[in-house]
């Protein structure tokens, strides 16, 4: 992995390609202080241009690593500190100009629709610059070639999510779900830089090219190594918002959309993953971390799942799911053979973000004529994106193919990064482990197991989101009057709680940097298991045919079973008593939701997240508030009680003094005659 | 132990007897002319002792103005006749009091006792007893004392000034009256120190 | 003569003298007492001169310096008395607590906020 380029040029070539890959879209950032706030065109050029730049020098990175890579390319040159020099510097190899290709794309095709998507935004110039200065933090972390420099495109990113989950920040939901996502990434972060000062300590620099060396990496004990590989795990979790401290994503939604797509579904929840890939060589001196990784993902991939299939917002069903397929990619890392390296996760985590991003700005698009994303039918009657073919058939297409490549339907891309992640995962429970000498075989065979299993719920709730979102649906009229489906093109008879962006004109069609975008994205979503013909990613895939069979086996099955679940469902509802068939309505019109069918109680499980919130809030928030109380009453009662005694005594003093005035004269006369003697016998006795 | 020793000691019992007698005794009007006693008999003892002038001034001053003084504010403040139980303090106070002043009198009495105790004094022998006479007593009096003597005189001035200002009746449009104006209020003794006019 | 019969008798003076002041409730007791410690001044003074018969005759204009003053001092004395008794009805020390703070801490006057 780090042998040179051929020519020098080249490797001056890549090393500034690798340069202003990380520098202009911070630039951009920086830039976007400067513009003037009314001036919409400006702002927009600065964000697409800095995306459109980045990505070119991006891909001249990528043609240039096309032998090898070249590491330690400085970015801002070596900073002393005390106990040495620290090199912050970049590395550009194939991995990390593969994944810095797709993080451009992405962020292009996010700036391009938001100039649409944002068009009443009053912060759009801070909403442009954050999202670019989120572009760099993340071109930092996956560029960079030292650690403390990964660290800081960390925390960056974390920042940067923040701000932008928060961005519409008058309504409350969006500040608490900002604070929360920050909150408890921060936790799992905590993890991440203990594992890194582990490594630091235990190697002695802080260069991941020479960290990476096989000499270094014998200098390291397996407890130093599985200690530091549990700590960085630990802050994957976090930002990656697996199990346990996945409860901050599915609120994150509350942001804008091109955000969600960004940010919550192509970058940064795959960093971690990233992360992992790029130190695999450590990782893979450390099998009981990995054996950790492969359980929480195996239990984050199925949790997720199964979640996804009660949601009631497709947003939300998409944050689950993100949830579900990046605990794919981390499965990869952790059960992947040697032989192979990180490629299976490498191929999940491009594959998931080019359809992912798509999913998520379809729905954008979907919703930006409905200003809600809700599904299928709303009790109380409201606005919701059921009947999208309707409204905008190209998109509803564009959706279709996307749900299509989550389910994993072949010749999709979503189907060949799966079956790269489970083929890996054949490989290392039949061929003998990880090494081949028989570890984590068990590891193996349970992602595989859960991966399967996973796949046919994967694509039970693509098909329910498919269903309740883009057929029409028919009159299914409620047990309690107005509680009428918004059907076609009628305007809606009343707005949800959220803000409308923009008056209700609803006849106009999709503004076209929105719909150029969501096309874009689909070339991609279609096509990129051509990735896997030509050495674009690194490492070997291994594909098995039998595993290839069962997973499309499963996945049909899994769409079937929602249909079926939705003809159920319609037909217990039109067979309520009290449900006048709308004008004589044929009984198989009636379409319900899928998860009807689940028993009441499971449902209001999966769909609260597992009662993680409660889990959280009984073990972290409520200790926290009260430590915060005792130590306020502490403050008050003990630190405090100091400065008020001074007065306290002061008056206590005073009353006591106030004893001796009682106003009686002969009080006074004696006490002047002791006082008399005592002064006369002090006179005479010191004389 | 000549005869003046014998005079003074007996004088001098008479004097402590009266005194304590006067500061003991229930009843007021008892008390007062107990320190005419006491007075007169220290009179006595200046004489034993060749003061004769003092003894005079004694006399005069104390017994004939002080007592008859107090006397007089005996009657003006209605002392009540007879024995009566409030003119001493509660038992406590007076057993403070016991301690205190005999406490106080001991150490003085070990104090003189120790240093002068042992003198004896020659009284009236060189000169005669002309040293205490009239005339030797007024040139010192009004030649080396003259200063402190008209100080003397401006405070009973002071003295008597100031005497009247306190005790004159209230009248209202009377200026005096302003400048030291306060009420009396015979019917309403209240605790609360009212602001002066 | 001797010089400690006087002496003792100035002591025994004192004694009554403080007594009668800390242990009388009346205020012209009080005087008595007083005086009493007065005069056991003077006697002292008279004693002294006796015994060391100075030139300048010290220890009796002293005494007669005394007396001036006690006799001013007990006019004065015996107006704030009267004073007294007319404000009060009666000249008992003990319950002639004007002067003296309350327990609560007030100082019953009113003072503006």
């Amino acid at each position: 992995m780090t042998a040179l380029a051929s020519t020098a040029s080249d490797v001056g070539d890549i090393a500034w390609a690798a340069r202003f890959v990380v520098v202009l879209p911070a630039l951009a950032a920086l830039a976007g202080a400067v513009v003037p706030r009314a001036s919409r065109t400006a702002i927009s050029a600065l964000g697409v241009g800095g995306a459109l730049a980045a990505l070119l020098a991006a891909l001249t990175e990528l043609a240039g690593t096309g032998g090898g890579g070249v590491g330690g390319v400085a970015l801002l040159g070596p900073a002393p500190t005390g106990a040495g020099t620290i090199e912050l510097s970049l590395r550009a190899d194939r991995l990390s100009a593969v994944v810095a290709v797709m993080v451009c794309v992405v962020a292009l095709a996010v700036q391009v629709y938001s100039v649409a998507y944002q068009c009443d935004d009053r912060r759009y110039r801070s909403f442009a610059s954050v999202v670019s200065l989120f572009t760099a933090a993340m071109l930092i972390v996956v560029q960079a070639d030292d650690l403390l420099l990964l660290l800081i495109g960390w925390e960056v990113m974390g920042l940067c999510s923040y701000l932008l989950i928060g961005h519409d920040s008058e309504r409350s939901a969006a500040r608490h779900a900002a604070v929360k996502a920050f909150l408890v990434t921060r936790t799992g972060d905590i993890g991440f830089v203990l594992g890194i000062v582990t490594l630091l300590a235990a190697a002695g620099t802080s260069s991941i090219s020479r960290l990476l060396r096989p000499e270094t990496l014998e200098q390291l004990s397996t407890a130093q190594v599985t200690a530091a590989s549990l700590l960085l795990i630990a802050g994957v979790v976090g930002k990656s918002a697996q199990l346990p401290l996945q409860t901050w994503l599915p609120d994150a939604m509350e942001g804008p959309t091109p955000v969600s797509a960004l940010i919550h579904a192509a970058t940064m929840v795959a960093a971690g993953g990233y992360v992992m890939a790029r130190l695999l060589p450590v990782l893979a001196e450390a099998p009981a971390a990995r054996a950790v990784l492969a359980v929480i993902a195996s239990a984050s991939m199925l949790a997720a799942a199964l979640a996804a299939l009660a949601q009631s917002d497709l947003k939300r069903v998409l944050a689950w799911s993100t949830i579900s397929q990046v605990a794919y990619l981390l499965a990869g890392i952790a059960v992947a053979p040697h032989s192979l390296g990180a490629a299976p996760a490498v191929m999940q985590l491009l594959s998931h973000a080019a359809f992912k991003s798509l999913l998520f700005l379809c729905a954008g698009a979907l919703a930006y004529r409905v200003h809600t994303t809700a599904m299928g039918r709303v009790p109380s009657g409201g606005p919701s994106l059921a009947g999208s073919w309707a409204r905008s058939p190209m998109v509803s297409v564009l959706l279709t193919l996307g749900l299509a490549a989550l389910a994993g339907i072949p010749p999709l891309s979503g189907f060949w990064s799966k079956e790269a992640v489970l083929g890996a995962a054949e490989a290392t429970a039949l061929d003998g482990g990880v090494d081949g000498a028989g570890s984590l075989v068990w590891a193996g065979w349970l992602v595989l197991l859960v991966g399967l299993v996973t796949g046919f719920v994967t694509a039970a709730y693509a098909t329910r989101a498919w269903l309740l979102v883009v057929p029409s649906p028919a009159d299914v009229p409620a047990e309690r009057s107005g509680g009428d489906l918004v059907t076609d093109d009628s305007p809606p008879a009343a707005l949800l709680p959220s803000p409308p962006r923009r008056d209700p004109l609803l006849h106009l069609p999709v503004p076209p940097a929105m719909s150029w975008t969501l096309l874009a994205l689909a070339v991609p979503t279609v096509l990129a298991g051509l990735l896997l013909i030509g050495p674009v990613v690194p490492g070997e895939i291994h594909l098995s045919s039998v595993t290839g069979a069962l997973a499309t086996t499963l996945a049909l099955a899994g769409v079937a079973a929602a249909g079926a679940a939705e003809h159920l469902a319609g037909q217990r509802l039109s067979g309520r008593p009290g449900v006048a068939g709308a004008a004589g309505r044929p009984a198989s019109a009636v379409r319900g939701d899928p998860v009807l069918v689940l028993p009441p109680r499971v449902r209001a499980w999966c769909a609260g997240g597992f009662g993680f919130d409660a889990l959280h809030r009984a073990l972290v928030v409520r200790p926290t508030a009260s430590l915060a109380r005792t130590v306020t009453v502490g403050d008050h009662d003990v630190v405090d009680a100091y400065p008020r005694a001074g007065a306290v005594v002061a008056r206590w003093l005073g009353a006591a003094l106030r004893l001796t005035q009682t106003g009686r004269t002969t009080g006074y006369l004696g006490a002047l005659a002791v006082g008399a003697v005592v002064v006369a016998l002090a006179g005479v006795g010191l004389r | 132990m000549t005869t003046r020793d014998v005079l003074f000691c007996l004088l001098g019992l008479l004097t402590a007897a009266a005194a304590v007698l006067s500061v003991t005794s229930r009843q007021v009007v008892h008390a007062a002319l107990w320190l005419v006693t006491a007075l007169g008999a220290l009179a006595g003892c200046y004489l034993v002792l060749g003061a004769e002038v003092v003894a005079l001034v004694q006399v005069l001053v104390y017994v004939g103005a002080v007592v008859v003084l107090l006397l007089f504010a005996l009657m003006l403040t209605r002392a009540p006749i007879g024995r009566s139980p409030d003119v001493d303090n509660p038992l406590l106070a007076r057993v403070a009091a016991g301690v205190v002043s005999l406490t106080g009198a001991t150490l003085l009495a070990v104090l003189l006792l120790s240093v002068v105790g042992s003198r004896t004094v020659d009284v009236g022998s060189a000169d005669g007893g002309a040293r205490s006479a009239a005339q030797p007593l007024a040139r010192s009096l009004f030649g080396s004392w003259v200063l402190p003597f008209e100080l003397l005189s401006l405070l009973l001035l002071a003295a008597l000034v100031a005497a009247l200002v306190l005790s004159r009746a209230r009248d209202r449009d009377d200026t005096l009256s302003r400048i030291a104006s306060i009420e009396p209020d015979v019917e309403h003794p209240t605790d609360v120190v009212r602001e002066p006019r | 003569m001797h010089l400690w019969p006087a002496l003792l008798l100035a002591c025994v003076l004192v004694a009554a003298g403080l007594y009668g002041v800390l242990a009388r409730r009346n205020a012209v007791l009080v005087l008595i007492g007083l005086e009493l410690l007065l005069n056991a001044a003077n006697l002292l003074l008279v004693t002294f001169d006796a015994a060391y018969a100075d030139r300048l005759h010290s220890g009796q204009v002293m005494t007669l310096f005394v007396v001036t003053v006690a006799a001013a001092e007990v006019g004065v004395a015996l107006a704030v008395v009267l004073l007294l008794f007319r404000r009060r009805g009666d000249v008992d020390l003990l319950t002639a607590r004007d002067l003296g703070e309350p327990r609560d801490g007030s100082t019953g006057v009113e003072v503006s906020r």
